[in-house]
């Protein structure tokens, strides 16, 4: 009997101590399978979040590339633009042009841009000679330029004074004009502060 | 070897030793007085452990053949078995073994009125450790074995009970197919015979061992040991009896016993699930790791292909782009339109002021291709409504008409040739 009870008892007590052993060990593959599963998901998301970036700049190739040779990611060079104009405006009578002081500036209320205003006070044959040069601007301009005003005046009739200009091939001008532009560059915030 | 008891039991002997050659105690008939005088002598020595060895002539060892059984099967039968022979009382060991692929099925029953059970309730009572019940024609097989060589065959050992009569016991394995007293060798005879009835290769394939030295006449092969006392010191060597006795369970403890095994059961049931729980996230965890490693490699190798871009800059530098794009107009674009009025109608332009504003304007001033106040109206008209339909969805304001002709205004006109100028804007 006496034996037969500590068979009993042992087998109690070898068997909590199995059910201890057993609940430790499900509690530790348990918590270890959650961190694991809470790594697997951030990883997830991450590599998610990756690939979204990758397939985003590819999609973009394009605008990345027009945008880097536009200058849009640099501060403005105003050198840089005044060489290119000197380039652009040689089909005008006259060309004078004025950056103003940079300012940053909101449209439609989302993040503000660095802008430059550029005037050009310009004098020509044509007014086509003019719309030939503010095409010309928008195309190769080195930035992002947004028309702002464009003003055309033709000058008083051709009289015999003028006509004789013109045959000597002195400039003359049949037009003048006041082209008002914006140059955007992007404002980056944290490289700003 | 640690000292011990050993009870030698026949029919009609009672023999105690200490160890496996000192005889202590021996009383032939009277069980009575021999178990009285015992138990004085064990009470003097009540820690020395005490093994009964039994060799009874009526011992009801069986041994049944198995048909082929699903273990549940098994289960089944030996329950019923156990149900069985615990109906009847006293006390019941029962042995599952297999030898030549076939099951058996061996139980030994001691009837309350067997001579054997008033021992066996004494033997209970005693203090002594062990109590150990060794029935020595079972135990005779193991004997065997270590004695003859390995065979597939029958082996027959042969050993005194007393002056007159001989115990001979003939084992087919394990099975223990005959145990029997003989006094003469023609017993020997008859035996073998009664068991070649069953086993008809019995008298070929037989192995003799045996202390009793006219066994000889019989078998002239037999192998034959001198002392007789070489069984019991084997016997005494053994760690474990081959089979083991159990008592019917007291009806007192059996809920008790049953409620403590429903407790265990079911503490083996949530212990097994836990387990199970446990290797089951252990597993999780490792396909889980898998997947992390492959996932990181991936994430290496995007960030490898993405070194040089930031990323967040971009799509920031992009949206703005955007934004900025979605408030620009091309003036030249207007200035197309324009162009195609203008030719409609031969109209040389004179000044052209363009705003982006909230809502770009246009303004534009022109000279009048004629001063005759009836075809300057109709041609102002005409004028009018081809600028509505080049700029549909526009506004257009008059600023300045090439004539004042209402009659609450002043109308003045020089007789020159000067054409009249007109001033519009165009709300696009």
């Amino acid at each position: 009997m006496k034996k037969e009870l500590s068979l009993w008892v042992g087998c109690g007590v070898g068997l909590i101590l199995s059910l201890c052993g057993a609940i430790g060990f499900q509690s530790t593959q348990k918590n270890y399978f959650q961190t694991m599963m809470t790594e697997q998901k951030a990883l997830q998301r991450n590599v998610k979040d990756l690939k979204n970036d990758l397939i985003f700049i590819k999609t973009h190739q394009k605008e990345l590339m027009f945008l880097t040779q536009k200058g849009w990611f640099l501060p403005h060079n105003r050198l840089v633009a005044a060489e290119a104009l000197e380039e652009l405006c040689h089909a005008l009578s006259e060309v004078s042009y004025t950056f103003e002081p940079e300012n940053l500036k909101t449209i439609g209320g989302d993040s503000p841009f660095k802008v430059t205003k550029i005037v050009f006070e310009v004098r020509a044959l044509l007014d086509t000679d003019i719309y030939d040069f503010v095409d010309r601007l928008l195309d190769n301009f080195p930035g992002i330029l947004v028309s702002h005003e464009l003003t055309l005046v033709r000058s008083p009739s051709a009289n015999e004074k003028n006509l004789f200009s013109l045959s000597k091939e002195e400039t003359f001008s049949f037009m003048t004009g006041k082209l008002v532009f914006e140059w955007f560059a992007m404002k980056k915030q944290s490289h700003e502060k | 070897m640690k000292e011990k008891f050993f009870l030698h039991l026949t029919d009609s002997q009672a023999t105690l030793y200490k160890g496996a050659d000192e005889k202590i105690y021996s009383l032939q008939n009277n069980f009575e007085k021999a178990r009285a005088e015992l138990r004085a002598i064990f009470l003097r020595f009540p820690k020395i452990p005490l093994r009964l060895l039994v060799d009874l002539n009526h011992q009801d060892i069986r041994e049944e053949k198995l048909p082929p059984l699903f273990p549940w099967d098994r289960v089944r039968f030996f329950s019923y078995k156990k149900a069985e022979l615990y109906e009847l009382g006293g006390y019941v060991g029962f042995a599952f073994f297999t030898q030549e692929k076939e099951s058996y099925f061996r139980w030994i029953h001691i009837a309350p009125n067997n001579s054997l059970s008033p021992w066996l309730s004494w033997l209970t009572s005693l203090a002594n450790p062990g109590q150990e019940i060794f029935f020595v024609p079972l135990e005779a097989g193991n004997f065997l074995k270590s004695n003859l060589p390995f065979s597939k065959g029958y082996q027959m050992l042969v050993y005194p009970i007393s002056s007159y009569e001989n115990r001979h016991v003939i084992f087919k394995g394990n099975r223990l197919l005959l145990s029997r007293l003989s006094q003469k060798e023609e017993d020997l005879k008859t035996s073998l015979h009664f068991v070649s009835r069953t086993h008809q290769d019995i008298h070929e394939k037989i192995q003799v061992l045996s202390f009793v030295k006219e066994s000889l006449l019989t078998f002239p092969k037999a192998k034959v040991l001198p002392n007789p006392q070489t069984l019991l010191s084997f016997i005494a060597s053994q760690k474990h009896p081959t089979f083991t006795l159990k008592r019917q369970f007291s009806s007192k403890f059996i809920w008790l016993r049953i409620s403590i095994g429903i407790v265990f059961m079911g503490l083996l049931i949530f212990l097994g699930l836990h387990l199970y729980q446990g290797f089951y996230f252990k597993n999780k965890t490792v396909e889980v790791i898998k997947t992390i490693d492959f996932l990181q490699t991936k994430a290496h190798h995007l960030r490898i292909l993405l070194e040089n871009e930031d990323v967040s800059t971009i799509k920031a530098a992009l949206t703005q782009y955007h934004h900025l794009k979605s408030f620009t107009i091309n003036p030249l674009k207007i200035v197309d339109q324009l162009v195609t009025l203008l030719n409609r109608h031969k109209i040389r332009l004179h000044q052209l002021k363009w705003y982006a504003e909230a809502k770009p304007e246009l303004i534009i001033s022109f000279w009048m291709n004629n001063k005759r106040g009836s075809a300057l109206a109709a041609q102002f008209e005409s004028f009018l409504t081809s600028c509505q339909e080049i700029f549909p969805r526009s506004h257009i304001h008059v600023l300045k008409a090439p004539f004042n002709s209402s009659s609450h205004e002043i109308f003045k006109n020089h007789a020159d040739q000067v054409l009249p100028i007109v001033q519009i804007k165009i709300v696009l």
